[in-house]
């Protein structure tokens, strides 16, 4: 009431209101429009950041990129009896898939712990093991990307020199850096290659990068297949999951690898 | 009572009354800080952040790529719409829509047993010193919805563009309405 008295004795005032709200509705209005705006650019930057990342390959790969053949449909180097990368496979051993990130302390801790037994169960002809090396640690090492270098190289070493692709894996964890720190650099993997009896033309291609697009592919397929870090082990294709699973194999109590494949195998 | 000031009835009101809006704009530029810290390593490590959705294991693998690359620009949205304070009220309710949603895909992995963690920490390693502090982050992400249930409660803060478009001073004066 009070109000309305006031407005019909001062009309000037109540125009003045009426005035007012015509512009805060105007504001509204440019203010709403400007919000969808922002929100259209923020859709539309996530969009181009999508499509950006289908067609994208490694950072690292710039140069000619270049697909292992020895590996598996899921990116995987088998290594049978002989030691050598694709060789002397047989299907009806146990199948031993190996996810590994050569950043990762507790990958070094698995291959100081476990690779003895692995060696024993796959010379001995019970196991077939299916490396794969994977970068998710590549935060991890201050901007050189570690994970991703030291995987290509692996992958490199794998197609192009298959019988000291073992001996290169055991001699990076040997040098392993620490994690957080910038790995080891190029050289020093070329000293770790060389060390292991790799041909000097192939140790001189290890700057190339030329697998670090595959590294990718290979990381992205293992977290669809299941791996939710590293070290994952999996026995005959099904992913060990002891967190998830008390069943699953886990690795770090003693003898527990070995029991889970020598039951696989049926002995 | 009659003829008291309002000084007199109710101090404490009028305390908040005065008060509510500073904090109203200091959990709102929080908010803002905490969308953009999380926003921008995400940016930068996209192939982790689809990991750290598809671990979840919530969504169908159809959409977890464009999900986990998209996070982080919604996340930006959000945070400028709150540095300007426009819409303050529906731009709380989107937070605390988002956040009660990690919150619940937090409890899904937690009772599932899921490890989130991308890190070095899954798969085989030792259990207890490995497994994920779940309880610490579940309580974080309590708090984050805390904050947006406050600023849904008392969205009127001080400059704010909102103000602006009732036609306030965008530095509010709080004076009695």
């Amino acid at each position: 009431m009070a109000k309305n008295v006031q407005g019909a004795h001062r009309p000037a005032a109540s125009k003045k209101k009426a005035q007012a709200q015509v512009r805060a509705h105007e504001r509204r209005t440019a203010v709403t429009w400007v919000v969808i705006g922002v929100i259209l650019v923020g859709l539309f930057a996530a969009l181009v950041a999508y499509i950006v990342r289908q067609g994208d390959v490694a950072e690292l790969g710039a140069g000619d990129q270049a697909t292992p053949t020895v590996a598996t449909q899921n990116y995987g180097f088998p290594v049978g009896r002989t030691g050598v990368v694709g060789e002397a496979l047989d299907d009806s051993r146990v199948r031993v898939d190996i996810y590994v990130d050569f950043m990762c302390p507790v990958c070094g801790v698995f291959e100081q712990t476990q690779g003895a037994t692995i060696t024993r169960l796959r010379e001995e002809g019970t196991a077939d093991i299916y490396y794969h090396p994977v970068s998710i640690l590549d935060r991890a090492s201050q901007g050189t990307e570690y994970s991703t270098r030291a995987a290509s190289a692996a992958a490199l070493i794998a197609q192009e020199s298959p019988a000291h692709f073992l001996a290169f894996m055991e001699g990076m964890y040997a040098n392993q850096p620490e994690e957080g720190t910038t790995g080891l650099s190029d050289a020093e993997i070329q000293g770790i290659a060389v060390a292991a009896s790799v041909p000097q033309d192939v140790v001189a291609k290890i700057p190339d990068y030329a697998y670090a697009a595959w590294v990718r592919s290979a990381t992205e397929q293992a977290s669809i297949d299941g791996m939710k870090g590293t070290p994952t082990v999996a026995i005959n294709g099904v992913m060990q999951d002891p967190q998830a699973n008390p069943g699953d194999l886990n690795w770090s109590q003693e003898g527990a690898l070995e029991r889970a494949v020598r039951d696989a195998a049926g002995q | 009572m009659s003829g008291t000031t309002p000084l007199d009835t109710a101090p404490n009101q009028e305390r908040w009354r005065v008060v509510q809006p500073w904090i109203s704009a200091v959990v709102r530029l929080a908010m803002a800080g905490i969308l953009i810290a999380a926003a921008i390593p995400t940016m930068l490590e996209v192939d982790e952040s689809v990991r750290a959705v598809r671990a979840y294991r919530l969504l169908p693998e159809a959409v977890v790529p464009f999900v986990g690359t998209a996070l982080p620009y919604v996340e930006l949205v959000l945070a400028a719409l709150l540095i300007l304070g426009v819409f303050t009220r529906s731009t709380a309710l989107v937070w605390l829509v988002m956040t009660t949603a990690f919150a619940f895909g937090m409890a899904w992995a937690w009772a599932k047993g899921y490890s989130t963690d991308c890190g070095c920490s899954g798969g085989g390693a030792d259990g207890a010193a490995a497994a994920p502090d779940y309880l610490r982050s579940m309580l974080e992400r309590i708090g984050l919805v805390g904050l947006g249930v406050f600023l849904l409660v008392f969205p009127r803060t001080t400059t704010s563009f909102d103000a602006w478009m009732r036609g306030e001073p965008v530095v509010a004066t709080n004076r009695p309405e």
